[in-house]
């Protein structure tokens, strides 16, 4: 019988190239060995996040998260942390619209411990209600913490995907409403691990000093014999087409001085037009030489912060700028060199130099995730989860580099639209009594 | 059967760790290079420190430093500021100047291919700045706007005010304001940089894909004919009070938190209680495991984190401990801490308890720097300490020694309630009366000014 299967060949792989496997129950696996130090990253995705809660349950994914950490069958309360950290290790989690990653870096003789964690919080959850209860109050203390006390926060973090979405799924905050916290239970918990806590929902990756063939018989081992699970509701976007501009003014008791976001609807990652609107972001956003801080910072100097920049979600994705006005500025002066610029790349090509420049930095870009293991793992996880293809993380970057300014221009004139954006005007209403 | 183990598989074992070689030379005129090689990222880190820090300025004009950094690489006499930028931008590399309480920090990273416009560039920055009187006034205006921003945040706010408050009046405890950054000039920056940016006093660090050889090539080549002599001028700064057990209450309009620290001064880097300190602290309040994210988050849910950490210079430091909590249960989670101080002085920790914080704090290191950036941070920070190539594993050592006597000792030595500064960020409304519980309360506002 195989229990797994073996796409890649099966002997020992120089530092660098990628291994991928996948057991009987689904559990997709990807190694990359990496031997300069004597470190491993321990990685793994449930592709699972905000978008996948249903209405009434905002907050859940991240709440769940949580979870994660209060104790399965052979791992008490809090354990986790403490045996990780016990072995010199670092471990951390995360939730966002799409997906869930949970990871370990630990010193490479350490391997089975991290495995081993993931595989008992994979196999079951040992909750009690008052450990559901504690969860709740960290989880709204982190709201309070991050949004509600800061300020911007509330329109980073919740009112620009509110505002800019018609669709449920990328329409609500990660963090979720206060409310829909309270409504959480501790069956929800154990449902929600049942459907997407499952092997076939998953991807490990572990990128470090590590014999590929031993790794991928404990990983056998230990999480081998988790059952596979049921099929996953598909997320249906359903986003209809933006026809007209939106505007809202959001008063901010935090905020020091006023700001705007204009915030234009793109495709998902993945699209050719995505590729091309990267190129974009990186003359418009990225750098001191940049057309837009050239404009906002150094030239018209009336913003004293900008910045822009793409979202890389599966679904339909959104391109921010976000600025803060400098005391005396009006916000039409803004709008007015914002729209002057995204006329300028919708109708010009962009040079030859200013094309080299973002493809030198897509370069650069790429050398620096390769510096630390977590950060391998967790691009492999990315191209994984959603694409089925590890191997992106080396030739994503052709992608980048075949972008022509035809291609910009292009796309550019299709999203860059009055029609396809909002803009929240951001008051600050603490400074006006 | 399943093959899965129901006890955690772990490795006793300790791996060993050596710090990366590193090749020192020094240029003739005195400045000090380092080299550490690695060939797996096609990438060089720049990593370069001036001693210029916190006691070479006039409080008057608190904010120089953070000035002359964000200058420098805003015009040479060789190119303007825009050509910088567009030529770091289109080699899609970095270049940046940070401001330490002990030191100025000039640092870049680019390709390989890069490597001698790293060089190039870095020297005229640090040797050839025009300090443009236009740069400097739109520099000033935007600093001077920056305060409103960082005003709006909480935890800038108290840590403004813990550092305030365990500083004063050592030159670690200056702080800028609308008025002494209005008051720095060109001459000024041209001061202190001619006074302190000499190649007597500056080290290079240079990291990654490179030979030690190139790297001496390179510099010797771009950073050769630099001259200018050292200061020799060192002012002996004064030690920091010895506060009282005193509350600060920041008032923060409408806050939806009161974010809480507390702390106590400390030692300097060097001291002989340093690694002592770094467990007691591990102990008490590092991470996630921690004796008081465990308390007051894991068990209490006042908090999403609750910690300490130690923020040691040169001359002096200081340890605090910080929590955000909801308004309703600042007292409950004070006297959780004060309850958690207590019980680190009066009672000797489980040996357990001290290995673990050991295996984390010694294991944790190659983690931590893993990268070749990271590398060569700490190979910089060893270099203006003056320390020995042996200095990291010296310490790491150090750790392996240190005893549950020794974590009493700290505890008892610098852990004191009784004389500990309180910042809580706010709204005061009625949290003055409930603070008073704790201690004499002072109510300042978002400029740290008494309210009147």
């Amino acid at each position: 019988m195989t229990e797994y299967t073996v796409n890649q060949p099966a002997h020992e792989t120089e530092d660098g190239q990628i291994a991928r496997f996948q057991l009987a129950n689904g559990l997709r696996i990807v190694m990359m060995k990496s031997a300069v130090v004597p470190v491993v990253a321990v990685d793994i995705w449930y592709h699972v996040g905000s978008k996948n809660e249903e209405r009434g349950k905002s907050g859940f994914a991240h709440l769940f998260e949580h979870m994660m950490f209060e104790g399965s069958a052979n791992v008490g309360k809090s354990e986790h942390m403490r045996l990780i950290s016990d072995v010199g290790g670092t471990c951390n989690a995360s939730t966002s619209k799409d997906r869930t990653n949970y990871f370990q870096v630990v010193p490479a003789n350490q391997i089975k411990l991290a495995l081993w964690l993931e595989a008992d919080r994979m196999r079951s959850l040992a909750i009690t209600p008052e450990n559901f209860e504690n969860q709740r109050d960290t989880v709204k203390e982190e709201r309070r913490m991050r949004i509600d006390n800061a300020p911007y926060a509330p329109v980073f973090y919740e009112k620009l995907d509110e505002f800019a979405y018609e669709s449920w799924p990328y329409k609500h905050s990660i963090m979720g409403s206060m409310d829909d916290l309270d409504r959480a239970s501790v069956d929800d918990v154990k449902a929600f691990h049942d459907l997407y806590y499952q092997p076939g929902n998953a991807v490990l990756a572990v990128v470090g000093d590590i014999q590929i063939q031993e790794t991928l018989k404990i990983i056998q081992d230990y999480f081998g014999d988790i059952p596979a699970g049921a099929a996953i509701p598909p997320v249906h976007f359903d986003e209809p087409e933006q026809t007209e501009e939106k505007r809202l003014v959001w008063q901010d008791p935090f905020a020091p001085l006023p700001a705007v976001t204009f915030t234009y609807r793109t495709p998902a990652y993945g699209s050719a037009d995505y590729y091309s609107l990267e190129v974009a972001e990186k003359i418009l956003c990225d750098g001191e030489s940049s057309r837009l801080y050239r404009r906002f910072i150094e030239t018209d100097r009336s913003l004293l912060h900008f910045q822009g920049g793409m979202d890389n979600r599966i679904g339909p994705g959104l391109f921010n700028f976000f600025g803060q006005l400098k005391p005396g500025t009006e916000l039409p002066v803004v709008e007015q060199a914002l729209g002057e610029e995204v006329e300028r790349i919708c109708n010009e090509l962009l040079s030859d130099e200013e094309l080299q420049k973002a493809r030198n930095q897509f370069r650069a870009d790429f050398v620096s995730r390769l510096e630390r293991n977590y950060d391998k793992a967790d691009q492999l996880c990315f191209y994984t989860t959603f694409f089925d293809e590890p191997e992106l993380l080396y030739t994503e970057l052709d992608r980048l580099l075949q972008v022509t300014p035809e291609m910009v221009r292009s796309a550019a004139q299709t999203y860059f639209r009055q029609t396809n954006r909002s803009v929240i005007e951001i008051e600050a209403a603490g400074r006006q009594q | 059967m399943t093959k899965v183990p129901v006890r955690p598989p772990i490795d006793d074992t300790q791996l060993g760790y050596r710090f990366p070689v590193m090749h020192h030379s020094t240029l003739d005129n005195g400045m000090a290079l380092t080299c550490i090689q690695r060939r797996d990222i096609p990438k060089i880190y720049f990593r370069m420190g001036f001693k210029l820090g916190d006691r070479h300025i006039d409080p008057a004009l608190s904010g120089l430093t953070d000035l002359l950094a964000r200058v420098l690489k805003k015009g040479t006499l060789d190119r303007s500021r825009e050509e910088i930028a567009s030529a770091v931008d289109f080699r899609g590399g970095y270049i940046g100047a940070l401001s330490g309480a002990d030191a100025l920090y000039v640092f870049g990273e680019f390709l390989t291919e890069f490597a001698e416009f790293g060089f190039e560039l870095l020297s005229e920055i640090v040797r050839r700045p025009l300090f443009d009187e236009s740069i400097l006034a739109k520099e000033k205006e935007r600093m001077i706007a920056d305060l409103q921003n960082e005003r709006s945040s909480p935890a800038y706010l108290g840590q403004m005010q813990i550092v305030r408050a365990l500083y004063t009046p050592h030159p670690y405890s200056y702080q800028k304001n609308e008025e002494t950054v209005a008051a720095v000039t060109r001459d000024h920056l041209i001061d202190l940089h001619q006074r302190r940016c000499r190649p007597a006093d500056a080290t290079l660090v240079i990291g990654g894909d490179i030979e030690p050889q190139e790297a001496e090539r390179l510099s010797e080549r771009y950073f050769g004919k630099w001259q200018g002599d050292p200061d020799t001028r060192e002012a002996e700064p004064l030690p920091p009070n010895a506060p009282q057990r005193r509350i600060y209450l920041i008032h923060r309009p409408g806050a939806q938190q009161v974010n809480l620290m507390l702390g106590n001064p400390l030692f300097e880097r060097t001291h002989a209680d340093y690694e002592a300190m770094v467990l007691t602290n591990k102990i008490l309040g590092g991470g996630g495991s921690g004796r008081l994210f465990l308390k007051l988050r894991e068990e209490k849910g006042y908090t999403y984190g609750a910690y300490s950490s130690l923020d040691v210079h040169r001359e002096y430091g200081a340890w605090y401990a910080q929590a955000d909590t909801r308004p309703e249960v600042v007292s409950a989670a004070l006297s959780l801490f004060f309850e958690e101080f207590e019980k680190m002085r009066s009672t000797p920790v489980a040996k357990d308890e001290l290995d673990s914080a050991r295996r984390y704090v010694v294991g944790v290191f190659p983690l931590r720097n893993e990268a070749p950036s990271s590398i060569a941070n700490l190979a910089l920070w060893q270099r203006l300490y003056g320390f020995p190539d042996s200095y990291w594993e010296e310490h790491l050592r150090r750790l392996e020694a240190i005893s549950v006597a020794d974590v009493q000792r700290a505890s008892d030595t610098y852990i004191r309630p009784d004389n500990m500064s309180i910042v809580a960020v706010g709204d005061a409304g009625n949290l003055a009366a409930e603070l008073g519980a704790f201690g004499e309360v002072e109510i300042l506002n978002e400029r740290l000014e008494a309210e009147k």
